[in-house]
């Protein structure tokens, strides 16, 4: 393809605004798919940990709005548990069954007239609970006085696996420095604005199930629906809409409200409709683990890391539901991040509280990770009266090891570590802000930097998930990362492009018509591109979808090859119209032609000529235009062992956090946000800068503002947000990104994942910066959110 | 998160709005902006079975000066209170404060006498009035009464209303001029519920603090209007040590509750801090002869 | 358990982008849900029911407010405009087009209402600087791409708005 006239790269108006702006996006709220629809409301526990000893109905089915209620009782008699990776003696099912686990668990399910008298009819629900003592603390869980939740399990470890490279103790033993530190992570989200939904209808005659939902995947969930549902798979048809209001990873576990909610339906003999409100979302979605973890590093004394050693233990809440516990696995392809470190150990332990329950949110684990690496090196730089950066930049990959093969079996495909790390020093201007810190200092204020650098993995090998097993008890090997792309160019050339991506808000149609745009050359704007999802209709394999920022890597790339594909047999076909041999024919922009003459022709006729006039296709060849491609990552290979290469690839990010703290109040304010990604080939610059940002607000996020708080006795403390908090625009710091691209040989375009980029940074780079300020009172940060409060707290703790 | 089931009515007269009150006595509720009331409906915190909306009643959004005092209705929104040319230049402190109050979308709604009947001891308007000595006026079916905050806020959401009273006017005195004010609120996000704020409009003479008025906000069950420490500047020159005897002073004399955001403790020493930058503000106004 | 009220329905007029509608309604139905459901007004979202994020802002005799916190049968007699009523035709209205092209939108969710609160300050202070424009969004919530090219698409509206004026 020739080099001028390029779609891809460039910021292009996209496709997708014209009908948001106008307030025509179709969201699964605006959706009437049935013309008789009913509404469910969901009663939930108010107890942490309770057995249910009754649940009486008559007087919510005694309402004429009332259609039937679904209990416990039902889901058990019509649903099987969720498949998990690892406990063999815990159910999960979508809604309690005897006994209640954590606050919000759902417990019945009302379907009725409209959702105001669901929620009535919900109200009059009388459920007899038995209180039982709960735990939410992780290390509290593993007690052995400690309230067990799964009674079959017997106690609160659901698992432990210690996972090793290379000569851990070997390394530690010949460290001139060793530094431990014990952190904590807190629970939080990332949420969208956009809820659950779930409109449902079972049609008894051919015994299949139809949901609209926002569920975005992985459809490896899909076949886990399926069987909890009792359903042979092509029987669960998922339909979702063009347009999700966003998810970070959140609505990735809408996947069992999807069956509670088919349940309800297949109860009811109607069809049925839920829309998760805020309070449910606060209090029962989803949201990333709670993390205690040890973590030591031992270096040289010239700073040089030897190895790295992790003890983390997991809160995953009530059940560990998949895709848990991607919280351990999902990072361990790039399990020692950006740096060169002769060994690694990370023993994980996952523990079940009477928490609500966990899984991926924007960043998903990594967050965690490098809250526990780039504290540590910052503690070694301390202990080496080295400079922050400048032990960093010590320990780099550099660009010539590349492709890189971490401990683990990570393989690292392309990357420029040392020029982003220089690109950011030098954006934020390092050395001045090193002299404004001395220079307030001796004001009195409390001023710091932060600096946090991290690997950014996109495209999750479905092969990770084994890892949760130790090798032996692996009962099948699993691997792959695919995503497929439909293309049809119609009797008069024009193109319609078909994806599974389930986009949520980062643009992909117009991201594929930039990419097809450029294959095809035809103008992006003139292709018709049909976003949403439908299991009937659409392509797709178990990883399909949209999470660990796969688009780029995986998506965009099968669009690419189908186009390819097409244009492949349309090649063939100017060759018969034009008696020649296909190797003959060049594509120009507009036309195919017979290298050295005139003859050429125009893509139209080519197209036509497919449709029109079948007799004119070479022997053998099917008529039409029409192309799937399945792109497969070929990184994304099984494990061997403990070894997995757990992403399909791999890009780099380095942040810098400028702040000060009010030394009153302990408010920090984040006076700066730099940050420098590396994602291979950027494929539209604007949506890529805004994807950042973003994902940069929902760490500092994580970092000062979001805590999901229970009391001890389990009781969900901020379901609203008025009590959690996330950053506003009043919030949001002052930005500023750029970009390395070193692009990726694993796919045409060389583009990688950024969607959550510094949401795996952000955190620990602000934990950093607010340490660095509080050195004049000489203040250790070891969790998150550094609330006033709780800075204030720790300073009165230390004068004491 | 939709409300339970109620009878609505839209009285046009108070006469029709108290007498409904007194027909449906506890089960009833007033509504007037909504911006408090409706989000404690949503979640079902708040059932009433009757709900009188007193939005279409006439008369109750004056904003009048009499006798040295402004008059003001009940139903001015809190965007009215800032836009006003009366209060802003009367009362000054009053107009500031709806800066701090949440958002535009909620001020175009929400309403002064409902602020003040809401009572949340975090939000601006209760503590205002607090702070200047204001009396409120209710009316119920044996007709009107005047009441002081001190007697009239009796705790978290509480007050001395009764179940067939409305809240109808609120007299603040008219601040004198070139006086400086201030509302310092603290919070962990901005114009969201404050974890302290402190509100104080003060007159000096030279560096002499003549006329003082302070509250504390978000750190009592009640707004809390500091005597004692305001004693110990009124009438005093102002100066940093002053200023910290002050601060001080309302420390001692706050009641602080512990919550998901702040323990009592902090929220105890929050006060000083907030009075201290409060009293900073407005003396730093005042003796620049009130606001520019 | 507490014993439920009753139902008032009650007869209500609403005027919606010029649209006069007449509807029978529970008191207790949010003017939101009337909006998106009675209406078929899809535009206005949902997001949070405590006037917290803004989704639901549309404009209310000429104020931007949040239409979770109103019942429907407060707003009878009202004029409302929603999302749908921005646009002339297939015209966009300049917000909308510099919203495009300022990129200042992802999954679109908040994007009404951010819409119809930035036209609301745009009408009442036609060339906002960078911290009243900040102030005045401080009630809607974009959890998708951070604020700044928001920012940048209500300044370069109001600057096409104040052109058009001059017009």
């Amino acid at each position: 393809m020739e080099g001028r006239d390029r779609w891809v790269s460039k910021s292009i108006e996209r496709l997708e605004d014209d009908r948001l702006l106008r307030g025509r996006g179709q969201f699964i709220d605006d959706l009437k798919p049935f013309p008789n629809m009913y509404h469910a409301a969901i009663l939930r526990s108010p107890h942490a940990h309770a057995r249910i000893k009754d649940i009486d109905v008559e007087k919510a089915l005694s309402m004429p709005e009332v259609v039937s209620v679904l209990t416990g009782q039902d889901v058990a008699q019509l649903s099987r548990p969720f498949i998990v990776t690892g406990p063999k003696d815990m159910e999960y099912y979508s809604c309690a069954i005897d006994k209640v686990r954590y606050v919000g668990e759902p417990v019945a399910v009302v379907v009725a007239k409209d959702r105001y008298s669901a929620e009535d009819a919900a109200g009059l629900i009388e459920v007899e609970y038995e209180p039982l003592p709960a735990v939410v603390d992780p290390e509290k869980a593993l007690l052995p006085d400690a309230p067990v939740l799964h009674e079959q399990q017997g106690n609160n470890l659901v698992m432990d696996r210690v996972y090793t490279y290379g000569d851990v103790d070997g390394a530690f033993a010949e460290a001139d420095v060793v530094v431990k530190e014990r952190l904590l992570f807190p629970k939080y989200a990332s949420y969208p604005n956009e809820t659950y939904g779930v409109i449902a209808n079972y049609e008894e005659d051919s015994d299949r199930l139809t949901a609209y939902c926002n569920f975005h995947g992985p459809y490896s969930m899909h076949p886990v629906m399926a069987m909890a549902l009792n359903t042979p798979a092509n029987k669960l048809r998922i339909i979702v809409p063009p347009d999700v209001g966003s998810s970070f990873g959140v609505k990735i576990t809408s996947y069992p409200y999807v069956v509670l909610i088919c349940l309800a339906a297949k109860k009811a003999g109607v069809p049925v409709k839920w829309t998760e409100d805020r309070m449910e979302s606060l209090m029962a979605s989803s949201s990333a683990v709670d993390r205690v973890a040890y973590v030591s590093m031992a270096s040289k004394k010239d700073g040089t890391f030897l190895g790295l050693d992790m003890d983390v233990l997991d809160n995953v809440g009530a059940y560990m539901r998949a895709p848990e516990p991607g919280c351990v696995l999902r990072y361990l392809g790039n399990l020692t991040g950006p740096y060169q470190i002769g060994a690694a150990r990370m023993k994980a332990r996952i523990a079940v509280t009477n928490k609500s329950l966990t899984g991926p949110i924007r960043g998903y684990a990594c967050q965690h990770l490098y809250f526990g690496i780039e504290r540590v090196v910052d503690r070694l730089a301390k202990e080496l009266h080295m400079d922050p950066a400048e032990i960093r930049r010590k320990n780099l990959i550099m660009p010539d090891q590349f492709p890189y093969k971490t401990l683990s079996g990570g393989v690292y495909d392309a990357g420029n570590y040392p020029a982003a790390f220089e690109k950011l020093l030098e954006m934020g201007g390092y050395e001045a802000l090193l002299e404004e810190r001395e220079k307030a200092r001796k004001e009195g204020r409390l001023f710091g930097i932060g600096l946090a650098l991290g690997v950014d993995p996109s495209g999750s090998n479905m092969g990770y998930m084994q890892m949760a097993l130790p090798a032996k008890a692996r009962k099948r090997p699993m691997s792959g990362s695919a995503q497929a792309t439909t293309i049809q160019i119609d009797h008069g050339g024009a193109v319609t492009v078909e994806l599974s991506t389930v986009c949520h808000g980062q643009g992909h149609e117009t991201v594929v018509a930039q990419v097809v745009a450029d294959e095809l050359g035809v103008s992006p704007y003139s292709i018709n591109v049909v976003g949403g999802m439908d299991t009937s209709l659409r392509s797709w394999t178990i990883s399909t979808g949209t999470y660990s920022s796969r688009f780029a890597t995986v998506s965009a790339s099968s669009a690419a090859l189908a186009a390819r594909k097409l244009l492949e047999k349309m090649r063939k076909i100017a060759a018969h119209l034009l008696d020649a041999e296909p190797e003959d024919i060049v594509k120009e922009k507009e036309s195919f032609a017979l290298k050295g003459t005139e003859k050429r022709l125009p893509f139209r006729a080519i197209a036509a000529a497919a449709h029109w006039d079948t007799q004119a296709l070479p022997e053998g060849m099917e008529p039409g235009l029409s192309a799937t491609y399945f792109f497969g990552a070929a990184p994304a290979t099984r494990g061997e062992g403990d070894q997995i290469n757990s992403s399909v690839a791999y890009g780099f990010g380095a942040d810098l956090a400028v702040v000060e703290v009010d030394p009153e109040t302990f408010q920090v304010n984040v006076l700066g946000y730099y940050s420098v990604h590396d994602a291979g080939t950027i494929l539209h610059p604007a949506i890529v800068e805004t994807q950042v940002k973003g994902a940069a607000l929902h760490g500092i996020g994580a970092a000062l503002y979001e805590e999901l708080m229970y009391d001890e006795n389990g009781q969900f403390l901020n379901s609203t947000y008025a009590d959690y908090i996330c950053p506003g625009i009043n919030e949001t710091p002052k930005m500023v990104t750029d970009h390395v691209e070193t692009p990726s040989p694993l796919n045409v375009l060389g583009s990688k994942g950024i969607g959550e980029a510094s949401s795996q940074t952000a955190p620990v780079v602000i934990a950093n910066a607010v340490e660095d300020a509080l050195e004049p009172l000489g203040m250790k940060i070891d969790r998150l959110p550094l609330s006033p409060h709780f800075l204030w707290s720790l300073k009165k703790s230390k004068g004491a | 998160m939709k409300p339970a089931p109620f009878e609505y009515f839209a009285p046009t007269s108070l006469d029709e709005a108290v007498t409904l009150l007194e027909a449906h006595g506890e089960d009833a509720k007033v509504i007037a902006g909504g911006q408090s009331l409706i989000p404690l409906m949503n979640m079902r915190l708040a059932t009433p079975k009757y709900l009188i909306d007193i939005n279409k009643i006439e008369g109750l959004d004056q904003i009048r000066e009499v006798d040295g005092h402004l008059e003001i209705g009940a139903l001015n929104r809190h965007y009215m209170i800032a836009s006003s040319p009366l209060i802003q230049k009367k009362c000054p402190l009053l107009a500031e404060a709806v800066n701090h109050v949440a958002h535009r979308q909620v001020r175009y709604r929400g309403t002064f006498g409902g602020s003040v009947a809401h009572a949340d001891p975090a939000a601006e308007f209760p503590t205002v009035v607090t702070a200047l000595d204001g009396e409120i006026k209710l009316v119920g079916p044996d007709g009107e009464r005047w009441t002081k905050p001190e007697e009239f806020f009796m705790g978290y959401l509480m007050t001395t209303i009764e179940p067939n009273e409305i809240l109808t006017e609120i007299r603040v005195p008219v601040t004198p001029a070139g006086s400086g004010f201030s509302v310092y609120e603290f919070a962990r996000k901005e114009n969201y519920f404050a974890i302290a704020g402190a509100v104080c409009v003060l007159s000096a003479e030279g560096d002499r603090v003549e006329q003082l008025a302070l509250g504390l906000l978000g750190v009592s069950p009640a707004p809390v209007k500091p005597r004692e420490a305001e004693e110990l500047l009124r009438g005093h020159v102002f100066s940093d040590k002053r200023v910290e005897e002050v601060a001080k002073s309302v420390m001692e004399s706050v009641e602080p509750d512990s919550d998901l955001h702040a323990s009592e403790a902090y929220r105890r020493e929050m006060a000083g801090v907030v009075t201290k930058r409060a009293l900073q503000a407005a003396f730093s106004m005042a003796i620049k002869g009130g606001q520019g | 358990m507490e014993e439920l009220g009753n139902n008032s329905r009650h007869a209500i007029q609403l005027k919606v982008n010029g649209i006069n509608y007449q509807l029978e309604v529970e008191a207790r139905r949010l003017l939101v849900d009337v909006l998106r459901h009675d209406l078929g007004l899809t535009g206005t979202h949902v997001g949070c029911e405590q006037g917290v994020c803004g989704s639901c802002t549309v404009m209310l005799n000429g104020q931007a407010i949040n239409s979770c916190l109103m019942f429907a049968v407060q707003a009878n007699g009202t004029e409302i405009k929603t999302v749908e009523g921005l646009a002339q035709g297939y015209e966009l209205h300049p917000l909308q087009k510099a919203f495009k092209q300022q990129h200042a939108l992802q999954c679109g969710f908040c994007s009404p209402g951010v819409l119809l609160n930035s036209l609301d300050l745009l009408q009442k202070n036609p060339q906002p600087d960078e911290a009243e424009i900040k102030e005045g969004l401080s009630g809607n919530m974009c959890r998708c791409g951070g604020y700044d090219n928001i920012v940048k698409a209500i300044k370069e509206a109001a600057s096409e708005l104040a052109g058009k004026k001059a017009e």
